[in-house]
């Protein structure tokens, strides 16, 4: 996709342009370079460390080009807009540039001590404030150019928006649905039985644990979801508690979607910037815009357009009865 | 699945929650083998009477879709209940028409008898 395409471009341009930019100070300087770069300065700026050249630049090149490709790939993966991650990219501007201007000066330092014949350079600690400062400079350019990609395009600050589900006034409703983990079933099973091969092989003490720990993984990977005029319920399937719930009142606008469940990491109750939910499996999700902090809540469920549908009306008919609250 | 009862409606609101379950089996939004919710919660859930709730699951029950196991809840039995929910739907409609029509109860089952008569 050109989206996924250009957020992957965007997070990686940095890393590659300090790259090129280191590589482009060490060929302009590359004959007045010394054999042994001084790479290390103690406290006081002398240099106590050298390397070679190409282990130099293999250093370099490793230190950029790796966590350029890495994050670069983890956008264009990604259907999360940039702007819903400015701090990171911002970040992810900073340091390249921080690193990049290091490098730079570094390798002056060395082609100034090259050129005055005197053997160890200099890199005063004032050079690196310098970079921490263009660090800081290029981190807030990342922080602007995220804030061009918005974190949700159909600017849905407007509860008024979103699936309604007509209901008769005075009428009760409530949705409810059950969704399954294969995924934590599967694991928690494996690791109870685990548990306990090992507390008959190696002793209770050993066993135990991770049987327990497969045990509640397993009686925690069903969960009941329910909409109704209390808002959003989620119950473990097996047993009473825990007990997860969204009033009404805190909802500000409900729909569903596809869903990935690495989009939050993994599988379980996730929580990453701004997002937080329940995460079974992929495939439909119900999605809750939360008042006040504008964060959003994931549950992944079946036939979540009906339960968004639902928890709109119901959300509109509490916020009509009282306007003010 | 989608529960609703309305208060203000004439059905009873037992009857109202059965519909409701009937409509999600018949349109497959509930499959065989699924567990409805517990009477106690559905009761919390909606807002009414847990003896409302099983007024409707009994009735599912003496309709033959769903099974009430002590212990096990409410369970939607094998694999005919889809079609049965729709055929049940289907009564519950001609009931309804012939209401209106203000045909006595005999004479629903005669036409009905005719009906099954003739193949």
């Amino acid at each position: 996709m050109a989206r996924s395409a250009r957020r992957a471009m965007v997070v990686a341009s940095p890393f590659l342009l300090a790259w090129a930019g280191v590589l482009g100070i060490f060929a302009a300087l590359a004959d007045r370079l010394p054999d042994r770069l001084a790479t290390h300065f103690g406290s006081s700026g002398h240099a106590d460390g050298f390397t070679g050249p190409g282990a130099f630049l293999s250093v370099v090149t490793a230190l950029f080009l790796v966590p350029g490709a890495v994050v670069g790939w983890l956008a264009f993966r990604s259907r999360t807009a940039l702007g819903a991650r400015r701090a990171l990219v911002a970040v992810g501007y900073g340091t390249p540039a921080q690193l990049g201007c290091v490098f730079g000066l570094l390798l002056l330092a060395n082609a100034d001590a090259g050129a005055a014949g005197s053997e160890p350079g200099e890199l005063p600690l004032w050079q690196l404030a310098v970079s921490f400062a263009v660090g800081a400079a290029v981190g807030w350019v990342g922080w602007l150019l995220a804030g061009l990609d918005p974190a949700s395009p159909s600017g849905d600050t407007d509860p008024g928006r979103g699936p309604r589900l007509p209901l008769a006034e005075g009428e009760l409703a409530s949705w409810t649905r059950t969704v399954g983990s294969p995924v934590l079933i599967g694991v928690g099973g494996a690791t109870a039985v685990l548990g306990g091969a090992l507390a008959l092989a190696a002793g209770p003490p050993a066993g135990l644990p991770p049987a327990a720990i497969g045990a509640v993984t397993a009686l925690l990977s069903g969960c009941r979801v329910t909409v109704d005029r209390r808002g959003l319920t989620v119950t473990a399937r097996f047993v009473a508690r825990p007990r997860l719930r969204v009033p009404l009142e805190r909802i500000e606008r409900a729909t569903s979607r596809e869903f990935r469940a690495m989009e939050l990491g993994g599988w379980g109750y996730r929580s990453a910037a701004g997002r937080s939910g329940l995460v079974l499996r992929s495939g439909e999700a119900l999605c809750l815009r939360l008042a006040a902090t504008g964060k959003e809540f994931v549950v992944t469920v079946d036939d979540a357009a009906t339960a968004a549908a639902l928890l709109n009306t119901l959300a509109e008919r509490g916020r009509t009865a009282a306007p003010e609250g | 699945m989608l529960f609703r009862v309305d208060p203000g409606s004439p059905v009873p609101l037992g009857d109202q929650i059965a519909a409701s379950v009937r409509g999600a089996i018949a349109d497959g939004t509930v499959r065989p083998g699924e567990r409805l919710p517990a009477a106690r919660a559905l009761a919390d859930s909606l807002g009414v009477n847990v003896h409302t709730v099983l007024r409707g699951y009994q009735r599912l029950r003496e309709e033959g879709l769903i099974e009430l196991r002590r212990g096990r809840g409410a369970v939607v039995t094998g694999d005919q209940s889809p079609g049965r929910a729709r055929l049940l739907e289907g009564v519950q409609g001609l009931v309804s028409e012939a209401r209106a029509l203000g045909l006595s109860d005999e004479e629903v089952l005669s036409l009905v008898r005719s009906r099954l008569a003739g193949g």
